[in-house]
């Protein structure tokens, strides 16, 4: 289990991280969604030890991960981050990869490089188009022999197709070997059928943290006459409300199930996208232009 | 685990580069003038293991340092995996120097030992052999630590005032070391006069600038560890972005 406490992060005088607090089970596949520069490449970067925290703890299964070998040989970071030397050779790479984390999974890699109609063998970097960049990024990700991989934006660039074989291999490889995936990305529809819970980063920490079924249920669009729709909705907090006319419409996360509907009023579900987009919505945002 | 696959990872490659660097400066500056003819050749080794150790350094940060944060090596093990790969660069170039000196001399160069760049060195036989051998050790160690340093500085700034003010600052440690130590040396002399009477090994001071550009070295690799320690991964590493 990774646990994060009180994890705080400054670039310059500029605070992007101001007290994440999480816990990362193991073999469960999570969302980490925010809004743009909200912080999540940092908070994958603190975990991996590519950034230095100002201040806070993450230890996997009680051991601090900073600086820790041991364990940071327990986790992976794919991130668009051109890291390598890209005149290096796909095949040099994946033997850096082999030599450092141990039990690379050659086979696999072969198999999803067919896949994907990627040349492990010949290929360079600098000559991969930004989409293959990171199919070469995703294949190595998928072959490492880690119990947490966290994957920073791993469809970028990727077209349909790929998106959807990508998906396919993500699950075909949990189903294989479970372990944990974070998956940090903006394609909140397409991933929402993989993830188990989701953690939403706003302002620097961590602002929901939920088992994407129950927030699905949780979540809810209430619309109908203001009055009874204000009358139904008493006493419950909304992420928004969008008046037109005498109609009114509510977004909310606790819906009085047990209260009857009033005739009239209308209740949808919302889908994570949705939720998301409610729920990080920021005063101003969404009004008419 | 990391410490060992990492350094192997950079002295194989630190070896391919040294052995072909040294060998083609010495196709250039020793064979060549005597197939024109000249028997006379330059003998500027100190100039070359500077400057091959400082290219070595460079070249070790700015092509591990990203595979370093990628592959879940800890900030520590990269300092000592290049402190490492300094040391053997530094051996390695001042055993090929050597060797491919005296083949020099063998075959009828005009050139003389390492050591004999230190005016007035009475050493003779091994001693000389000994002091041209630490000789271009330790600049090639001194020439990669500031080499790492830079390489360091290129892989975070891309503005060139920074990049201009680097070079000029790693163009001069050389010279300050070597001024430091002639006045190390004059210092030493002065407050007391017996040591001009030294035995044969240590009566001048090329073991002295030895020992400063030693401790240049270390200093340098001080620094660099420092720093080090202390940073992030950059945003993106290699010549051409």
């Amino acid at each position: 289990m990774l646990e994060i406490k009180g994890i705080e992060k400054k670039y310059r005088f500029k605070p992007v991280l101001t007290g994440v607090e999480m816990t990362i089970q193991p073999q469960r596949i999570y969302g980490l969604l925010g809004r743009n520069g909200v912080g999540k490449s940092t908070l994958l970067k603190v975990i991996t030890n590519r950034a230095r925290p100002a201040a806070g703890t993450i230890t996997l299964d009680g051991e601090s991960v900073f600086e820790n070998e041991h364990a940071q040989n327990r986790l992976y970071l794919m991130s668009d981050a051109r890291l390598f030397n890209q005149d290096t050779k796909l095949k040099v790479l994946i033997k850096w990869v082999d030599q450092l984390y141990g039990g690379f999974d050659y086979a696999l890699a072969e198999k999803l490089a067919h896949q994907f109609k990627l040349d492990l063998k010949k290929s360079k970097l600098r000559k991969l188009s930004t989409g293959y960049q990171t199919i070469a990024n995703v294949i190595i990700a998928l072959c490492v022999p880690c119990d947490y991989i966290f994957l920073d934006e791993p469809v970028l660039g990727l077209d349909a197709n790929h998106r959807e074989m990508f998906y396919q291999a993500l699950l075909a490889t949990y189903a294989m070997r479970p372990r944990t995936f974070v998956i940090a990305t903006h394609l909140i529809e397409e991933v929402a059928g993989l993830l188990n819970d989701v953690f939403v980063l706003e302002h620097g920490r961590v602002a929901l943290a939920e088992n994407v079924e129950q927030l699905q249920q949780r979540g809810r669009v209430v619309s109908g006459p203001a009055a009874l729709v204000e009358d139904y909705l008493q006493g419950i907090e909304t992420l928004r409300t969008v008046r037109l006319g005498g109609m009114l419409t509510a977004y909310t996360l606790d819906t009085p199930l047990e209260r009857p509907l009033p005739s009239g009023v209308s209740l949808d579900g919302m889908n994570l996208q949705q939720l998301f987009i409610e729920f990080t919505r920021e005063e101003g945002e969404g009004d008419e232009v | 685990m990391k410490f060992k696959a990492m350094l192997k990872l950079m002295v194989r490659w630190i070896a391919v580069v040294d052995v072909l660097t040294i060998g083609a400066l010495f196709l250039i500056e020793v064979l060549a003038p005597l197939l024109s003819g000249s028997h006379t050749a330059t003998n500027d080794w100190s100039f070359m293991s500077i400057i091959i150790g400082f290219m070595g350094g460079v070249m070790l940060v700015s092509t591990y340092i990203g595979a370093g944060f990628q592959l879940g090596v800890s900030r520590h093990t990269m300092v000592r995996a290049y402190a490492a790969a300094l040391l053997f660069q530094s051996v390695l170039q001042a055993t090929i120097a050597l060797v491919l000196n005296q083949i020099a001399l063998a075959i009828g160069v005009q050139t003389q030992a390492i050591g004999a760049v230190f005016t007035g060195f009475s050493g003779q036989g091994l001693a000389l052999v000994l002091i041209g051998w630490a000789y271009v050790a330790v600049l090639t160690m001194a020439g990669g630590g500031v080499g790492l340093l830079f390489g360091l500085m290129i892989c975070y700034t891309t503005r060139r005032p920074i990049i201009i003010l680097t070079i000029i600052l790693c163009g001069l440690l050389p010279m300050v070391t070597m001024l430091g130590s002639m006045l190390a040396w004059w210092g030493v002399t002065s407050l007391w006069p017996a040591a001009k009477s030294w035995p044969e090994y240590l009566n001048q001071h090329a073991w002295l600038i030895v020992g400063l550009v030693g401790l240049l070295a270390c200093a340098v690799l001080l620094i660099v560890r420092t720093l080090y320690l202390r940073l992030d991964a950059p945003k993106q590493v290699g010549w051409r972005g």
